[in-house]
């Protein structure tokens, strides 16, 4: 490791990966995801795919709740959208299944901006209270649009497939989920580190300075809403993959609001933000379902005490989170790096 | 030092449950693994204790009275609170990590989401959710529930409306009351049908969402049809909320609950608005005086005195006791896997269960375990029954629908 990190010129200043060792520990993580299909079971293979649909998920929502400062409560509906978009083109109307994917994205985005128009004249706790006003506007069309949508009876969704791939397979799935949770923390990241990242930063710091120094506030609002539902929009096509029959069920505000949870816990407004949050939630899942799972076969006959296990913690975790670490799990990784870096010299 | 240590253990404990190195299950070999995914902390979670309550205390009772023929029955509990994403996670951990040979699944939505899953994995399934499709084997061959459809409880009721009208001059009239997803609509499309042609008056549906807070806007427009009879498709929660408002507007129609209304908690939740109305269920009040109530009452006095026995508890018992009768057909035959099961449960012939459920039969071409339900009305906060066993005909006309 050098001894200390010099930049010459703004170039240096913003990539991405500025040392051999962060590099190269990268490629360690991301061999060890190439190859994890082989390593986990069944069931954690499922758990992994999971993860990274949320990871896109909330890499969109940490876009645009994180970095341009507009909390948004119906992010699970615009999956939802995208879902059903990527589905009906792919099973009904018969487009292969890369464009149905994007197309889904882009159908998504635009009903975004559809939703991202109030953006302009409402902020904060009311911009929330209209982006719960899409979360149960979307439900319902779900389920009243019976011809398009099967209604209230949901949908079975046509597996995609791409040349020898058929995502009906979890493992195909999964390379699907990790290579594109791998091009959306990429895109995100270049996002904010541009022009219009600087953008959205200054709108979600100080709206009034921002526009006095010239920043168009209703396109990087829109652009933000886009792009944010343009990532719900693939993360929910590859929910509708993985569930492989969809229900206005499977998108309630009660998700909406765990992504929003995800992105608290691992830091609004970092990029790492999204998948600590991401891994940290599962993990946590993880442990309390076996810990569950063990006192219910302990204790048979408390059976109902132990369920509320998972909802108290979680609540608990929010809660403690909110108080003790409001940058998230990013912002703590951070010191520790920082710790590491300059121990035993950290003055 | 010391907080190192207690940093560490803690570590250690954490890296122990994630890696699964704690043993939970020492004799495996001896045991039979029932898998269950059911709400516990949901909407419909009040229901999900006690179904849960009875389930275990069924399993219970079966250890203690000699087992799968000797053999432990095991139920593995897994709360979806009533989450999609999170039912099918729950299937994924019971049937790939856990190898459950079967499972019960309480919500509608996890359980059509699963369908076609379920199908292509091959594991049996008790669903809570009695949606007349699943009865169809040449569509769901895996799925068995212990009860007549939605659909046919509804005609049921219809069927017992048309028979005790006593007014010639005219048709009996209703409405149905449900809220808008799959569970509250599953019963239109025939109990329409089925009125027509038995003579019943159908009126305006009026919808009425989760969570409901007020249905006097829905009620007062039912009220301008002024039906007889109204049938609330619904949860108890959310049923008490309809039939009080009903007792405040001062209607006359008379409610019937379908069996997820009727349960003990509508009594409690409506502050007495519940008395007079009516109910069909299949299954036998807690408590009431038929001979395979006995060892019910007596596990619930034992394990859980003070508490309330319920409707949904004794529901809990019929489907772990057909359960336990299924895993000892299969065991017998030597063929304890799901394909075993569901052919022992294929070959239940009038399985009685001492009264707590009408008789079941299962075939390879019909699982309609029964077309049987009793109507029960509340009097004095007690289900008192007012009819016999209703039958409907084994008949093809509405089935798989």
């Amino acid at each position: 490791m050098p001894a200390g990190l010099f930049h010459e010129s703004y170039r240096s200043d913003e990539r991405i990966f500025q040392t051999w060792f962060v590099r190269s520990w990268l490629i360690v993580f991301l061999l060890g995801c190439a190859v994890a299909p082989w390593l986990v079971s069944k069931y954690m293979l499922s758990i992994l795919i999971e993860a990274g649909i949320a990871i896109i998920a909330c890499h969109g929502l940490n876009l645009l709740t994180g970095f341009t400062g507009q909390i948004s409560l119906g992010h699970a509906a615009f999956m939802g959208v995208g879902a059903y978009a990527c589905s009906i083109l792919n099973g009904q109307a018969g487009v292969p299944f890369v464009p149905a994917l994007l197309g889904a994205g882009a159908v998504t985005a635009l009903v975004g901006m559809v939703f991202g128009i109030p953006s302009l004249r409402l902020r904060g706790l009311y911009l929330a209270m209209a982006t719960i006003a899409a979360q149960f506007i979307i439900e319902f069309t779900i389920r009243r649009w019976d011809r398009l949508t099967g209604g209230v009876e949901g949908m079975y969704v046509e597996p995609g497939k791409l040349g020898p791939f058929y995502f009906n397979d979890h493992i195909h799935l999964y390379y699907l989920t990790f290579i594109l949770a791998l091009a959306v923390t990429m895109a995100t990241k270049n996002i904010v580190r541009a022009r219009s990242g600087r953008a959205l930063v200054a709108i979600r710091d100080r709206y009034l300075a921002a526009e006095v120094i010239g920043v168009n506030l209703f396109k990087y609002r829109l652009l933000s809403f886009a792009v944010s539902s343009f990532f719900a929009g693939l993360a929910g096509a590859l929910l509708a993959q993985y569930l492989e029959v969809i229900t206005h069920e499977s998108f309630t505000i009660l998700q909406s609001i765990d992504y929003l949870a995800m992105c608290i816990i691992g830091g609004l407004g970092h990029i790492l933000g999204g998948i600590f949050g991401v891994a940290f939630w599962f993990i946590l899942e993880r442990i309390l379902e076996v810990l569950t799972t063990m006192l219910n076969s302990a204790f048979p006959n408390q059976v109902t005490w132990f369920v509320s296990l998972r909802e108290i913690v979680f609540g608990l975790v929010i809660i403690l989170f909110l108080i003790f670490e409001p940058d998230g799990l990013a912002a703590r990784w951070r010191t520790i790096r920082a710790y590491w870096k300059l121990w035993p010299f950290s003055y | 030092m010391q907080r190192r240590i207690i940093v560490f253990a803690i570590w250690a404990v954490v890296l122990a449950f994630t890696c699964g190195l704690i043993p939970s299950r020492v004799n495996a070999a001896e045991e039979i693994k029932w898998g269950v995914l059911i709400d516990l902390s949901g909407p419909t979670s009040d229901w999900g204790k006690n179904q849960i309550k009875g389930q275990l205390d069924a399993a219970r009772w079966i250890n203690e009275h000699g087992g799968i023929n000797g053999k432990e029955l095991k139920l593995i509990v897994i709360d979806d609170g009533y989450k999609v994403p999170r039912g099918v996670a729950g299937y994924n951990r019971l049937v790939d990590s856990e190898k459950v040979l079967g499972l019960y699944i309480q919500s509608t939505g996890t359980t059509m989401t699963l369908a076609k899953k379920i199908v292509s994995d091959g594991v049996a399934t008790i669903a809570a959710s009695f949606i007349g499709v699943f009865q169809d084997p040449a569509q769901y061959p895996f799925s068995f529930y212990m009860s007549p459809s939605y659909n046919d409880m509804a005609r049921i009721a219809l069927k017992w409306v048309r028979t005790t009208w006593q007014d010639s001059s005219r048709n009996p009239k209703i409405c149905y009351l449900y809220p808008d997803n799959t569970y509250g609509r599953a019963i239109l499309e025939t109990s329409n049908d089925y009125a027509k042609k038995i003579g019943v008056e159908v009126g305006p549906d009026q919808v009425i969402n989760w969570p409901t807070k007020d249905a006097t806007v829905q009620l007062t427009n039912m009220s301008r049809y002024n039906p007889d009879y109204a049938y609330i498709t619904s949860t108890a929660m959310n049923g008490a909320v309809i039939l009080k408002n009903a007792k405040a507007l001062g209607l006359s129609t008379k409610f019937i609950s379908n069996i997820r209304n009727f349960e003990e908690s509508l009594i409690t939740l409506s502050g007495g608005a519940a008395e007079g109305t009516y109910g069909v269920h299949p299954i036998a009040p807690y408590g009431a005086p038929v001979p395979g109530m006995k060892k019910v009452v007596e596990s619930h006095e034992k394990w859980h005195a003070g508490e309330e026995g319920t409707n949904v508890y004794v529901e809990g018992w019929v489907n772990i006791l057909c359960v336990g009768e299924a895993l000892k057909m299969a065991d017998k035959a030597g063929n304890l896997t799901p394909a075993g099961i569901r052919d022992a449960f294929e070959q239940f012939r009038d399985f009685e269960t001492g009264g707590l459920a009408p008789p079941l039969t299962f075939t390879n071409k019909d699982h309609r375990g029964s077309l049987t339900a009793k109507i029960y009305e509340i009097k004095g906060g007690k289900m008192v029954d007012v009819s016999g066993w209703i039958e409907l005909p084994r008949d093809m006309e509405y089935f798989g629908k």
